[in-house]
């Protein structure tokens, strides 16, 4: 792993990209005041349990670090929600994910993606893989599917870099000012995308369209019709996580084929295996990192107790390096049967949206190999990871 | 031999209708389904116990 670290430049704090971690599976870190699952079946037991180990984290945590101004709200915030809600509210939009309903944008994605490649092309310099593609192809395939306007993708990047790419550090403990300031970069860009999403949704209210977001504001639970903030809520979410995440999958799928170019040669010539790639990519370089879950009671873990109501982070990452489940896990082997990973979550919250993302990364991945050959990052011009310890991607990667 | 798919684990992870198209299949909302009775043939054996051992939830069970 130490060619792989000191090539790309992989930040400390992203400790499990830099090596499998030897110590224990479940831990407590007064420093932080987080209780931490690193173990790949300890996760697995953690995320299969949802009544224990709840996704609504912000019960737990410090008032002080929560916003008194009604502008904040998590209504309808899927990845924030137990059942029975949570079941009522995915089944809203699971359809329109499928695997069959998806296959339909395939030609879509491959226009896209050639478009986007076209305009680098015709741009001259080299292509920046982030920038040219991995960040504007899914945002605009997500975009098209809720139903805004994806020439305003510009903004969405704004505010989810304003949300995203801010802490270096997860910790309960930080002095008043700093969550004050941490409070303050986080409110802004929600309050700005309340605003964009509200108004959008208002309009579709009296003009339906064949959209996502005229799916929301005419959905129906329990007999009643969402309320404006649980549509922009759930809109968010559907907003954000449709295309950070891919963006991260796409730009870690072409770092690990330079990383091992034997992998690259080996995808090139057999384009089947490509859906395997995607998969090891994200164990490899999982994305998003870690999930966080608040204890409902007290509980029993890889041999610790975890007492109740207290924040723990799930690092899927580090799982998915457990030697206990994957033979050398630092090494990227698309050739793993099975590949287990828990990249896309596991459980009741498993990624409504995987689909999507294999198919974007298979269709995207199939055209660059068309167009690059070989697909190299430029020595000259060094990759930069995302700071966020709890995601894994690059946000600067220049090809040679 | 047969496969059965236990609705209360799965979550629709589509590992299995990816690489058993032959036994299974997807409903409406991506969630696995057994297709037929589940009656798995000599050929689809290996499919069978393929998409056993790569479901996430465990899921799948061979009678």
């Amino acid at each position: 792993m130490t060619s792989f670290i000191e090539r790309y430049h992989v930040p400390e704090q992203h400790f499990w990209v830099r090596g499998s971690r030897s110590g224990p599976p479940v831990e407590y870190d007064a420093g932080t005041g987080l209780w931490s699952v690193y173990g790949y079946p300890e996760l697995r037991e953690a995320l299969n349990d949802p009544v224990t180990f709840s996704s609504d984290t912000m019960r737990v945590v410090p008032k002080e670090m929560l916003p008194e101004s009604e502008d904040f709200s998590l209504s309808g915030f899927l990845t924030q929600i137990d059942p029975p809600e949570h079941t009522k509210l995915r089944k809203l939009v699971s359809s329109a994910f499928t695997r069959k309903v998806v296959a339909d944008l395939e030609p879509r994605i491959a226009d896209l993606t050639h478009e986007l490649l076209d305009a680098a092309r015709e741009r001259g310099g080299h292509l920046e893989l982030v920038t040219d593609l991995a960040y504007p192809l899914p945002v605009t395939v997500i975009a098209e599917l809720l139903g805004v306007p994806s020439s305003d993708r510009d903004l969405f990047r704004q505010w989810a870099n304003a949300l995203f790419e801010r802490d270096t550090q997860v910790s309960l403990n930080k002095s008043t000012e700093e969550q004050r300031q941490d409070l303050q970069a986080a409110l802004t860009p929600l309050k700005e995308m309340t605003d964009y999403l509200g108004t959008h949704a208002a309009e579709r209210r009296r003009q339906p369209r064949a959209d996502l977001l005229t799916r929301l504001v005419e959905a129906e639970v329990d007999g009643e019709r969402l309320p404006d903030r649980q549509v922009v809520n759930f809109a968010m979410i559907l907003l954000l996580a449709g295309h950070v995440t891919t963006t991260m999958l796409l730009g870690n799928t072409v770092l690990c084929l330079d990383a091992f170019p034997e992998q690259q040669a080996r995808a090139r010539a057999d384009r089947a295996s490509i859906p395997a790639v995607i998969e090891e990519s994200l164990r490899f370089l999982t994305p998003f990192a870690a999930v966080t879950r608040a204890t409902t009671r007290e509980v029993e873990l890889g041999g610790e107790t975890i007492p109740a109501d207290r924040l723990v982070m799930l690092w899927l990452g580090a799982a998915n390096r457990d030697p206990r489940q994957f033979s050398d896990p630092d090494v990227f082997a698309p050739g793993r049967d099975p590949n287990p990973h828990l990249g896309f979550g596991h459980g009741i919250h498993f990624c409504l949206g995987a689909p999507l993302a294999r198919l974007e990364g298979r269709v995207a991945l199939n055209i660059l190999l068309d167009r690059y050959d070989p697909l190299r990052t430029d020595p000259d011009d060094p990759v930069a990871f995302i700071p966020t310890p709890t995601m894994t991607g690059v946000r600067h990667l220049p090809l040679r | 031999m047969k496969v059965k798919i236990d609705p209360e684990r799965c979550q629709g992870h589509g590992r299995c209708y990816d690489l058993a198209p032959a036994l299974f299949g997807e409903d409406d909302e991506g969630y696995g389904r057994v297709l037929g009775d589940g009656t798995v043939s000599p050929e689809e054996q290996r499919a069978a116990r393929l998409a056993v051992s790569n479901c996430p939830e465990r899921a799948i069970e061979i009678l």
